[in-house]
């Protein structure tokens, strides 16, 4: 593997695992508080867009900044595990908090 | 619903059809014993892209026409829980899809330049929950579109 290759793979995992846990994080805490979804709704027209876009973002702003600042010193495929690991956490809560709010539970 | 919507909702289906379709390729490929690498990274990809183009579709679909023609018909039916888990849960997951197909992409071209039994096995897991969480949500797709009715 190419170090431009290891590098970019591992800032594309490292930013998947942020992007995923904002998507988690904003989708919970804006059903429980009600001004982060209205927010959401005022700057972006809607909830879903406003989390669509800053998951975006973030991804895109954590790939560049790790890809040209970051260290070569992680392993690729621990890196890879660890993204698979958060969007299985991310999936897991929301689809969690969704059942419980259906339950009328939280 | 208007044709250029309905334009839209079909789009997002096949694209994210297609989408799973190609990712579940690559993983067929990826998991042989020689793996042909550069149709495996050409076909996830096209998942990336086919993905994104479902998630800009599904977008229109959902932002313009969802929430105020469908989700109340959902809603005063027989079956809100249809919109209050499943839609709630797949418009939300669906936007980890993309990302994770990302990795599964680079993976794969990195495997191309250099095989490795680890980046192998964490590059197939990674693919195969691409394919999982898609399949997870053409199938509420399909519960949603049932509850409308």
């Amino acid at each position: 593997m190419t170090i431009k290759t290891h590098r970019l793979l591992n800032a594309t995992a490292l930013a998947t695992i942020l992007a995923v846990l904002l998507v988690a994080l904003l989708t919970i805490i804006g059903e429980e508080y009600a001004p982060l979804k209205n927010w959401l709704k005022n700057t972006f027209s809607h909830h879903w867009l406003g989390k669509s876009e800053l998951s975006i973002a973030l991804f895109g702003v954590t790939t560049l900044l790790v890809y040209f600042i970051g260290k070569d010193t992680v392993s690729s495929v621990k890196m890879v595990w660890a993204a698979l690991v958060a969007t299985v956490l991310s999936a897991g809560a929301m689809c969690i908090f969704f059942a419980l709010h259906l339950l009328h539970l939280v | 619903m208007n044709s250029f919507t309905t334009l839209m909702l079909v789009a997002h289906v096949i694209f994210g059809l297609f989408g799973v379709a190609a990712i579940h390729f690559a993983y067929m490929q990826l998991i042989r014993s020689h793996p042909p690498y550069r149709l495996v990274t050409w076909s996830a990809w096209s998942s990336v892209f086919l993905f994104f183009t479902s998630w800009i579709t599904g977008a229109y679909y959902y932002v313009v026409y969802y929430g105020a023609s469908v989700k109340p018909v959902i809603l005063a039916g027989d079956y809100p829980w249809a919109h209050q888990f499943f839609m709630e849960a797949k418009e939300h997951v669906f936007i980890l899809i993309p990302f994770l197909a990302i990795v599964s992409a680079l993976g794969a071209h990195a495997l191309g330049h250099h095989e490795t039994s680890e980046l192998k096995r964490a590059v197939s897991w990674t693919m195969l929950l691409t394919i999982l969480l898609g399949i997870g949500v053409a199938a509420s797709g399909i519960l949603i579109s049932g509850a409308v009715r």
